[in-house]
């Protein structure tokens, strides 16, 4: 029992060791995620039907107030009309944006409580939606300009790194 | 048990939580270089070493003061110099410099990079694109950097936080310190930003901090407007990617060259690219109203065009359009079967009638860029020359040079582009530079010289009246086929912008001398630059042709001799070679020009005194000339005069450190002078950088695949009609 307790230790110290080693985002690394997040943050790699694959990054602050930044990135098969048939996610009516891979638009993404700001785009055949939330009340850092700021500032870095 | 195991864990568990934060606990140092030390080893604990432990920004050529990683929130946001600079901020914010990182149409290229050797490798090209990101230590897989910075590519602290340069070499040839915008009393630099209040008490040393005299120069700009791709990039060897800089210092406004076919008051890139204009917003930075351009305006119309830049995309524009660049002229028609060329065009009487086969020579003199067109990246740029020949009713009898409905250029167009290709004999596509193993051909045109571009056509039987013929350089940034690379082909289109044009108006029948448009170069001129692209084109007869009727034109003038000794000396006639340089030297016994081509004649002639002393002379009026100071080199060589000969292949290294001639020579001379290690070095440098003769296969595998660009590649060509109705010509390369 006693050995046993002694590679339970050094397993968990070499774990320890290689605990920057862990799993990462393609599209944007935590540090940026922080930036943006104002605070740590923790990642979640999803994957989901239509081979999406979505980066959540969240800034837990307590169980009931947190942000979140989510990046889903999609191939598409069909790249006619890949945006306009996602427009029904918004909450708040679309605003075309320049300058952002193809026919790039922002729209709200409030859920509940949540505030959220997103902005969905294309490059080439892949469909991308950055969705910036909080569920902080009055927090001064998630007003509603300062997340679409957010999303469209990450949304270019998105659209730089599927470029 | 359970207890002591709960408690094996939960010290465990300390213990790796302990070491996964104590990385980023601080030391308790104090003081900026401590800090600086601090986040250096953080980055050195994952950074990716591959070139190297002491060599991290490789394979840029960047170098920083203290020789470490650097904290990117060292370097003040643009913001921060907004505050008092907002005619700068909002001219940079629009340019190429702030953006050059960020655009997709670097992105698209770089990430090929990363993603298929690997982002280490892009060190090369962000030190000139996103330097604060390489130097931050951010170009490492699973970097722990926060990349705010590419928003803004070459922020203001970049440039302004440049301490000295390095030998020119570019590549990011310059030693980065430690962003300050202020200085002490004792004149040394404070590390970051300060309270605006502190600069508004001392701006001298605000000055002081971000401003060098060096910054004013071209070799600030060949810093980066230079580069090659060195090994540790291609695993290959040494290939010249671009250099603006030295095609600068070759041209007429570096007064540098004394070789050049014309003479120019001495410019530099800002005299160009950073021109003192009236501000619109406040600037501390602006002196008598006016403030030095932040916008660098040059070709680049897709970045303002794809960020809905206007203004900047309006100055673009305007200034490619600025109609002093280049000059176009229909210089003269040849009839089939009809020996007599009819030229200068406008000056001369002739006659057209129809069915006549026609050619026309139209000369596109690169007449006041300080660089080729194109310069740099030209593998992704396109100009062109559109040559169109119409009846009295608009419709096109002739058309090189259109644009398909799907915006790709006509594949037989006149082209001032390249065809870089890879050891499969392919063209390098979207700018995957680290894969170019040869050039399968070279359309630019350099400063000062002209292209002479060949059109054929047939006047129709039936015509009446008149035809209207026009050539045109047009200008796109990108080339479609690249634009179609990075958004898919639904992209909008991207402008195509005429930079220079001339329309002659031709009857059928009798033409009569016309008045010269007030942009036309005089008739002497006309020759001249015909003379030049017959010359670039090694029809040396017809150049020599060409220049005999410039001093039938002006006879004072010693240049015309010189270029036509220089012809002859090309086409290996020394004898008359001697005779046209006489003529030269009679009417300007001190031109540099003229001395250096004797020089060569007296070498052939075995006269080495006299070469001596002509060369001596030309680097004496032109200390910067590296091809005075390689055939001086040479002559003192081959006279066994080592030390001499040492002494002007170093300065021949101070000009251009990539010189072969300068590698090869000093590699034997240090040698026989003992000193192995510098020997061996030159020698080194010698091999990397020579010529690859097995390089030229891979161009001729493209050749043969590309028809079209075949013809393209041979000096002498002829642009015919008919050639738009060929069947699906192979596109993919243009």
């Amino acid at each position: 029992m006693r050995k046993l307790k002694w590679i339970m230790f050094f397993e968990l110290l070499l774990l320890s060791s290689s605990c920057e080693a862990q799993a990462h985002c393609a599209w944007l690394n935590d540090a940026t995620a922080s930036g943006f997040l104002n605070g740590p943050v923790t990642l979640d790699l999803e994957t989901a039907p239509d081979d999406q694959s979505i980066c959540m990054f969240t800034n837990l602050k307590t169980a009931k107030d947190y942000s979140t930044l989510r990046i889903m990135v999609q191939p598409l098969k069909d790249v006619n009309n890949a945006v306009a048939s996602r427009k029904s996610l918004c909450t708040s009516a679309p605003v075309a944006l320049k300058a952002i891979g193809n026919e790039a638009v922002s729209c709200s993404a409030d859920v509940g409580y949540s505030r959220g700001e997103q902005v969905m785009g294309r490059v080439r055949d892949r469909l991308f939606i950055v969705t910036v939330s909080s569920t902080i009340a009055q927090d001064p850092s998630a007003t509603r300009q300062l997340l679409q700021e957010k999303a469209r500032t990450i949304a270019e870095q998105i659209a730089g790194a599927l470029f | 048990m359970k207890l002591d195991r709960e408690r094996w864990i939960l010290a465990a568990t300390v213990v790796a939580g302990f070491l996964c934060t104590w990385v980023g606990t601080p030391s308790g140092v104090s003081g900026q270089e401590a800090d600086r030390k601090e986040y250096g080893d953080k980055v050195r604990e994952t950074y990716n070493f591959r070139f190297g432990k002491d060599q991290p920004f490789i394979p840029g050529t960047m170098q920083v003061e203290g020789n470490d990683f650097v904290q990117p929130g060292a370097f003040p946001d643009p913001s921060y110099c907004a505050h008092c600079h907002q005619e700068a901020y909002h001219q940079w914010r629009q340019a190429l410099h702030s953006n050059a990182f960020r655009t997709p149409f670097y992105r698209a290229s770089v990430n090929i990079l990363i993603n298929t050797k690997g982002i280490e490798f892009a060190r090369h090209c962000d030190s000139c694109h996103n330097p604060i990101a390489v130097l931050a230590g951010g170009l490492t897989e699973d970097s722990k950097v926060d990349r705010k910075m590419d928003q803004n590519g070459l922020a203001c602290a970049t440039c302004h936080s440049i301490q000295k340069l390095q030998s020119i070499k570019g590549n990011g040839g310059f030693v980065m310190g430690i962003p300050s915008v202020m200085v002490d009393e004792k004149g040394n630099r404070i590390p970051g930003e300060v309270p605006y209040e502190e600069i508004y008490k001392h701006p001298e040393r605000h000055s002081q901090a971000v401003m060098q005299s060096f910054y004013r120069t071209p070799e600030f700009c060949g810093a980066c407007h230079k580069a090659n791709l060195p090994n540790p990039l291609n695993d290959y060897k040494f290939i010249r990617a671009f250099t603006a800089y030295d095609e600068w210092q070759s041209s007429k406004f570096s007064r540098r060259n004394p070789l050049t076919f014309y003479t120019g008051d001495f410019t530099t890139c800002q005299g160009c690219h950073m021109k003192r204009a009236p501000n619109d917003l406040p600037d501390y930075g602006a002196k008598n109203g006016t403030f030095a351009s932040h916008r660098w305006l040059a070709g680049n119309t897709a970045v303002p065009f794809y960020y809905g830049f206007d203004e900047q995309l309006e100055k673009t524009i305007a200034f490619l359009k600025s109609g002093t660049f280049l000059n176009v002229d229909i210089v003269a028609l040849k009839k089939a079967n009809e020996e007599k060329m009819i030229a200068p065009l406008g000056s001369v009487p002739f006659s057209l009638e129809p069915n006549n086969l026609v050619e026309a020579l139209v000369v596109i003199q690169n007449k006041n860029i300080g660089h080729s067109l194109i310069p740099e990246v030209r593998d992704l740029y396109e100009a062109w020359v559109e040559f169109t020949v119409q009846d009295n009713a608009g419709k096109d009898l002739y058309h090189s040079g259109f644009l398909k409905p799907d915006g790709s250029l006509d594949p037989r167009a006149h082209s001032f582009t390249n065809r870089p290709v890879n050891t499969e004999g392919q063209f390098v596509d979207n700018h995957k530079v680290w894969t170019i193993h040869s050039v399968a051909y070279d359309n630019s045109v350099q400063a000062g010289r002209s292209a002479l571009v060949r059109y054929q056509f047939r006047i129709p039987a039936d015509i009446k009246g008149s035809i209207k013929i026009t050539a045109r350089v047009n200008y796109r940034h990108f080339r479609q086929s690249y634009l179609d690379n990075v958004f898919g082909p639904d992209h909008p289109a991207y402008p195509v912008v005429e930079i220079a044009s001339r329309t002659r108006i031709l009857n059928i029948g009798n033409n009569d001398p016309v008045k010269p448009d007030p942009g036309d170069n005089p008739d002497w001129m006309r020759w001249n630059n015909l003379g030049i692209g017959y010359l670039d084109q090694l029809q040396y007869p017809d150049a020599i042709q060409a220049f005999n009727e410039v001093v039938k034109l002006r006879p004072d003038y010693a240049d015309g001799y010189t270029n036509i000794a220089l012809t002859e000396i090309q086409w290996e006639k020394y004898g008359s070679a001697r005779a046209s340089i006489e003529r030269a030297l009679a009417l300007s016994p001190n031109s540099a020009r003229a001395l250096y081509y004797d020089a060569l004649l007296e070498r052939r002639a075995g006269h080495s005194d006299a070469e001596i002393a002509d060369l001596v002379e030309v680097v004496r009026q032109y200390p910067d000339s590296r091809d005075a100071r390689r055939e001086l080199g040479i002559s003192y060589y081959q006279q066994h005069k080592d030390e001499e000969a040492m002494q002007q292949f170093n300065e021949l290294q101070r000009i251009d450190p990539d010189d072969l001639a300068a590698h090869y020579n000093l590699s034997i001379l240090y040698r026989r002078a003992g000193m192995h290690d510098k020997a061996a070095e030159q020698q080194a440098l010698f091999v990397t950088k020579k010529f690859d003769p097995g390089a030229p296969t891979y161009s001729l595998d493209f050749l043969r695949k590309h028809p079209e660009i075949s013809t393209e590649s041979v000096p002498w060509h002829m642009h015919t009609d008919g050639v738009h109705d060929m069947k699906d010509p192979i596109a993919g390369a243009q």
